[in-house]
């Protein structure tokens, strides 16, 4: 559905994309992650048609981007991070004025309208002002705005920012009902935990490069090849620490520092390993109440990888 | 980009998606209920009392015309052209810097819609206003025309003011639009067509003669019984405010009527007018067409 090959953008001696690589199946929902400046919106903004590469090449649906840019248009919905609506015109006359745009027949019009409301809960407001919508309604009408059309791609850039917590599980249940609908959708956000819900794929930029992408179990699984376990038990982890540093499988141990029945451990081998850790750990007299997996969470991911530079 | 190239074809539209399937049409529709709303904010009881006066000047007016039996006529055409002259500009100049500046420029682009559906609906309900001013300010022309018992404008003059007027209009909304299409800011762009009619109106005239009673060039050029200089009669020639003096019977406003390319009958003013809106359609399509491909904005 969408491939980049070594993407690359350049403002004279400043690079704000290097050779970016990426590719992306339908029903794919991408997190860009990355702090302000690192190239994300630029990067979108080559895929919207909106910015010549400088180099490389981004097909949407096979078509080249930068050579087909009016081909590509009809594919892709983009919603900037800072967009504008028209100001006196009612919720259902935008969208149909961006579907008369995009020449959906005047006999599919209405019906396309409705379901897009629906779609994005905004139904009751049809025949609101835009100027009189709540900053989530006005975000969610762009977002209808971008599905008039039935793009197969979407380019969502920081769809939820300045957003109260409401209208930010509505916007996040929304993009993943759209993932659920075979859309590929790239978000981009520097709020992580916005993104580790309904994102099966990241990406990481820093200072115009793509430093990771892929996965996010794949990610996760690169960045620490071993298990981590949160085991708490009924007393004092002392104990427990000495029988467990007997284990060859057993690696690093971190006692936690505020509790200390609790523990974490990264524990280097299989999922029957881990069964009988388990089980010699209870055989050994030790008394466990919680024994668990714990991953690392998309803001682990993030510090992990990148070094907080900015261009 | 030669393959961008090849594409541009596409920006061209057919006559039906030009003016009958043109969602850039809709925008008489926002620009009206945009007015409303702004002046609403100064309290519905002042937009009454404003509209009010208003209407009770423009009535009696029109019963003073029919009243009096004199040729209001170029009192009338006057405002009209006064109307126009300030309408046009100030109801296009933000046409596509506003839409840049609100960022409402990229969804544009990125729909289907082709440069000339933009440009064409930018410019058809300026003409649409263009047609209404001239429409409300003929009423009382045609109550002179019936009831004076003399008449200070020939019908020739009228008729030919009409078409000057509307060609001058349509010239001010094509400069406007291309002028709003080369800015980002409405309120540069508002600037530059301001500078530019009053230079062109006003401005150029003045210091033309004041640079030439300094070198004495040209002496007669500040007099006011005429000019023999060409450039200066040119500048008089297409500005419709003089030529209007002349056309309805004021008087040649202080020059003579003789002189080479001077012409107080509004043929070159409307040659002129009709010459220019066509390149002024032609560059703002082109700086569309620019605005739309990659790596403009």
């Amino acid at each position: 559905m969408l491939e980049l090959h070594n993407l690359r953008k350049t403002y004279g001696t400043l690079v704000a994309v290097e050779g970016t690589t990426l590719k992306l199946e339908p029903g794919d929902i991408f997190g860009f992650i990355g702090p302000n400046g690192a190239g994300k919106t630029t990067t979108i903004k080559m895929l919207a048609t909106l910015i010549q590469p400088t180099a490389g090449a981004a097909f949407i649906d096979g078509i080249d981007v930068a050579k087909y840019p009016l081909e590509v248009r009809p594919l892709l919905g983009y919603m900037p991070d800072f967009f504008g609506l028209y100001d006196d015109i009612k919720a259902w006359e935008y969208l149909e004025f961006f579907a008369s745009a995009y020449r959906i027949p005047k006999s599919d019009r209405a019906s396309i309208i409705d379901s897009v409301l629906e779609l994005t809960d905004l139904t009751e407001k049809k025949d609101a002002y835009v100027q009189s919508l709540s900053r989530g309604m006005q975000q969610r009408l762009c977002l209808a705005k971008c599905l008039v059309h039935d793009p197969k791609l979407l380019l969502l850039d920081e769809p939820a920012s300045g957003l109260d917590p409401r209208a930010r599980i509505d916007i996040k249940a929304l993009i993943a009902e759209l993932g659920r609908m075979g859309k590929t959708i790239i978000v981009s956000s520097h709020i992580l935990p916005e993104l580790a819900d309904f994102c099966n794929k990241i990406g990481i930029m820093e200072r115009g490069k793509m430093l990771v992408s892929g996965h996010v179990d794949a990610i996760v699984r690169q960045l620490q090849p071993g298990r981590r376990i949160a085991i708490r038990t009924l007393g004092p982890t002392n104990g427990l620490r000495k029988s467990l540093e007997a284990f060859e499988a057993v690696q690093t141990i971190v006692p936690d520092e505020q509790d200390e029945c609790a523990l974490t451990l990264d524990f280097h081998g299989d999922i029957a390993g881990e069964a009988a850790l388990l089980k010699s750990l209870v055989d050994g007299g030790h008394d466990i109440c919680s024994f668990h997996e714990t991953g690392l969470d998309l803001e682990d991911v993030f510090m992990q990888i990148t070094t907080g530079k900015v261009q | 980009m030669s393959e961008i190239q090849a594409t541009k074809g596409r920006a061209l539209s057919t006559f039906a998606e030009l003016f009958f399937d043109n969602p850039m049409m809709d925008e008489a529709k926002r620009e009206t209920r945009r007015m409303m709303r702004t002046s609403a904010t100064f309290g519905r009881g002042g937009l009454a009392v404003t509209l009010g006066i208003i209407v009770i000047v423009y009535l009696w007016l029109l019963v003073q015309t029919v009243l009096t039996h004199e040729d209001g006529t170029p009192f009338f055409i006057y405002v009209e052209l006064a109307l126009v002259t300030l309408a046009m500009p100030g109801s296009i100049y933000a046409a596509i810097s506003g839409e840049r500046e609100k960022s409402t420029w990229d969804a544009l682009v990125l729909t289907r819609l082709t440069p000339a559906q933009i440009v064409a609906g930018k410019l058809v309900w300026r003409l649409r206003l263009l047609i209404a001013i001239a429409v409300i300010m003929l009423i009382p022309v045609v109550l002179c025309r019936i009831g004076a018992h003399r008449y200070l404008a020939s019908e020739t003059g009228v008729i030919v003011s009409q078409v000057m007027i509307g060609l001058w209009g349509i010239m001010l909304s094509s400069f406007g639009l291309w002028v709003s299409s080369i800015t980002k800011r409405s309120i540069a762009t508002l600037s530059i067509i301001a500078v530019t009619i009053t230079a062109l109106l006003l401005g150029l005239p003045v210091l033309y003669q004041m640079f030439a009673s300094m070198n004495q060039a040209y002496p007669q050029a500040y007099r006011s019984q005429g000019t023999e200089d060409p450039v200066f009669n040119l500048m008089m020639s297409v500005n419709p405010f003089t030529v209007l003096g002349e056309m309805l019977g004021f008087g040649s406003m202080g020059y003579n009527n003789s002189g080479p390319w001077r012409d107080p009958s509004g043929t070159t003013a409307c040659v002129v007018f009709a010459a220019l809106t066509p390149m002024f359609i032609i560059a703002s399509y082109r700086r569309l067409t620019k605005l739309g491909e990659p790596g403009i904005n």
